[in-house]
């Protein structure tokens, strides 16, 4: 079995460390002993972008939030799938994770960040959203482990009554806030409804062949 | 307190020709990070005011700055000090944060 080796750590703000491990051919990043995401894994963050674009389909220059960045599954696959006339805004907090993009994981990156579409902004999405006023055509985020995250409180702050209120406003009409989450929780799709939206949970495989764990993705506009 | 706006046209003057420590905060219009720092930002630059000089730079109106010095994300900060870039840093800081780090990086400051 070949061994797993620590090439970079990086406090994320709450003071929780990451860690990026190489694993033969492979990239991890992980919180204690947890996997926080995986090269091997981007079937359902992959899914996150072209689901949403999808429902963007009349929209000839959409603007996207995503927020945040992680191993840029999400962003490539909406790169590919929009036009040259779409804009995208990508929010990441940790700087340390577009510095390994650029490193230690270029290949994987293949350039996405470069893309003349792009604009990034290295801080926190909820910022941005807050800073907002029907600014976006979908907002996708795939902070953390979802609703009930692993890695940081102050998500709270996007998944909450007060986040989604914000992310309604952030929205142009009929636009799309897509969440992606490690596992299902009604409980957060009621609170979806609470807020004033209309929301579908799809359930997505990890792996980009359709196997895998399940994970979720709400997509939600507002009624 | 206002700050000075830097552009493509007075960066030269206002910033490489300054005297002593200058800090520019690279923000734009869409950068909802930038904007939530810029309070603490132009707070500092009062309390440092006769050390250092702070300035903005809208990085969306001014394309040539930001690709002299590689920038390739927002907010941005460069600190400069008699025409050389000593440290350049992306990413949202407290004011606590952003004060430690001139102060490190320029001890003209402290």
């Amino acid at each position: 079995m070949k061994p797993r080796e620590i090439i970079a750590t990086a406090k994320a703000p709450g003071g929780v460390e990451l860690r990026l491990v190489r694993h033969d051919n492979d990239h991890i990043i992980m919180i204690d002993s947890n996997e926080l995401m995986s090269s091997r894994l981007g079937g359902s963050e992959e899914a996150l972008a072209t689901l949403s674009c999808d429902r963007l389909r009349e929209r000839t220059k959409p603007h996207l939030l995503i927020g945040g960045y992680g191993m840029g599954f999400t962003l490539r696959a909406a790169l590919a799938r929009l036009g040259p006339q779409a804009k995208i805004t990508v929010a990441e907090l940790v700087p340390e994770i577009i510095d390994w993009a650029r490193g230690p994981m270029s290949a994987l990156t293949a350039g996405c960040l470069d893309d003349p579409r792009v604009r990034l902004i290295t801080g926190d999405v909820t910022a941005d959203i807050a800073a907002s006023a029907k600014s976006y055509d979908a907002i996708l985020l795939d902070v953390d482990n979802g609703p009930s995250g692993l890695t940081s409180a102050a998500n709270d702050g996007l998944y909450s009554m007060k986040g989604l209120a914000r992310a309604k406003t952030a929205l142009k009409p009929g636009g799309v806030l897509a969440i992606w989450s490690a596992a299902p929780d009604d409980a957060f799709t009621r609170r979806l409804d609470k807020a004033g939206f209309k929301a579908e949970a799809v359930t997505v495989r990890a792996r980009s062949n359709g196997k895998g764990p399940r994970h979720t993705i709400w997509f939600a506009t507002a009624r | 307190m206002a700050l000075a706006e830097i552009t493509d046209d007075n960066f030269e003057a206002e910033v490489i020709q300054a005297t002593g420590p200058v800090v520019v905060d690279l923000w734009a219009e869409w950068c909802g990070s930038c904007k939530q720092m810029m309070p603490a930002f132009e707070q500092l630059a009062g309390e440092l005011d006769g050390k250092a000089k702070l300035v903005k730079f809208n990085a969306d109106e001014n394309p040539m700055t930001p690709g002299r010095f590689g920038v390739r994300g927002l907010p941005t900060l460069l600190i400069f000090e008699n025409g050389k870039l000593l440290s350049m840093k992306t990413g949202a800081m407290t004011k606590t944060k952003l004060a430690e780090w001139i102060k490190e990086t320029a001890p003209s400051v402290a």
